[in-house]
């Protein structure tokens, strides 16, 4: 039997991963990878 | 063992880096990658990266999140589900064996000079590098818009200045114009950062990263974890110094500081420590008096 804990926090976690893909998430991301942030140079 | 960890960092690093078509478009990469995660603190802004980089992308969506108006809030929980799913398999193996600024500090403590070990309690400020400039600040510090700053990426973020920023910079010289103070403050922390890591072990990892941080909050419940077998153990003190971390692994069991490098299991001759699957702990068992039958008398 594995730790509880460790079974319990997967499934929270993969539930937030999978509401974030619902609520269009996915797509943030893509916009955001796609976009120059500046803020590596401190600017933005 | 540590050759195949140095060969699947040095993988990582350049597969996932592996855009070389930048300095002939003068752009970063604008694939479908991009909706991907890196395990590890790795600058999408560098023009050669292919995924994300986690840190980047929570406080981006966190910073939008009082902007959103009546939509539905992106809390950035397809981020945080991600790296929490790695964290809770495997605590902090993506430091040890998949971050590119890992391999970075690993490179940079091999150049001689005198080695110095890091004061303990220093590793708390990861924690508040976290809980402030990855998350109360670009949440509450915002603008008239609503619009909050990734002040990780702007204020410290070291991987973004050596990986990002320098060749940005190099492909795009129009952005020298907008260099300005909070540039000139990211100079200054590499440049002690880089400093840190020659002559601490990973120097960064222990000190101030956030990512680091977050994941070492599984590290007592992750699945993976670095099994020590009391009775193999002579207390030759062997794993002490290879631990990149400064973790003793004989008496601190599940570190939050053990990046599952496995060096120390290398190190130890006869084999008390090892990676394994955490259990369930099973229950004490009671203990039962079970009372003698009377005993029969002897025949004659």
């Amino acid at each position: 039997m594995y730790n509880p804990w460790a079974v319990s926090l997967i499934i929270l976690f993969s539930m937030l991963f999978l509401i974030g893909v619902n609520i269009g998430e996915l797509d943030f991301l893509l916009e955001l990878g796609k976009t120059i942030c500046l803020s590596c140079i401190g600017v933005g | 063992m540590n050759l195949f960890r140095r060969l699947i960092q040095t993988l990582v690093a350049l597969g996932t880096n592996g855009y070389l078509l930048f300095p002939f478009t003068l752009d970063i990469y604008k694939g479908p990658l991009k909706a991907i995660c890196h395990p590890g603190l790795n600058c999408y802004a560098c023009p050669a990266a292919l995924l994300s980089c986690p840190v980047g992308a929570v406080q981006n969506f966190l910073g939008t999140l009082r902007a959103s108006g009546g939509a539905v809030p992106k809390v950035g929980g397809i981020v945080i589900g991600y790296v929490g799913f790695i964290g809770v398999l495997v605590g902090r193996l993506p430091c040890g064996w998949l971050c590119p600024f890992g391999l970075i500090q690993d490179l940079l403590h091999k150049i001689p000079t005198p080695k110095f070990s890091l004061w303990r309690p220093l590793r708390w400020v990861k924690y508040g590098v976290l809980a402030l400039l990855v998350i109360l600040l670009p949440l509450f510090w915002v603008d008239q818009f609503g619009l909050g700053e990734p002040w990780f990426c702007k204020l410290l973020c070291p991987s973004g200045t050596l990986l990002g920023a320098f060749p940005l910079l190099l492909i795009k010289p129009a952005l020298w114009q907008n260099l300005g103070f909070w540039f000139w403050n990211k100079m200054v922390w590499l440049v002690l950062i880089v400093l840190g890591a020659v002559l601490i072990s990973r120097f960064f990892c222990r000190l101030l990263c956030p990512l680091g941080a977050f994941y070492s909050l599984f590290s007592r419940n992750s699945l993976v974890k670095l099994d020590f077998l009391e009775g193999n153990c002579v207390h030759c003190l062997a794993c002490v110094p290879a631990c990149p971390t400064g973790v003793r692994p004989y008496e601190e069991r599940d570190s939050r500081d053990c990046i599952l490098c496995l060096k120390c299991v290398d190190a130890c001759r006869f084999g008390a420590l090892n990676i394994g699957l955490r259990r369930q702990t099973p229950a004490p068992r009671k203990h039962v008096v079970v009372e003698a039958p009377p005993r029969k008398p002897l025949p004659g």
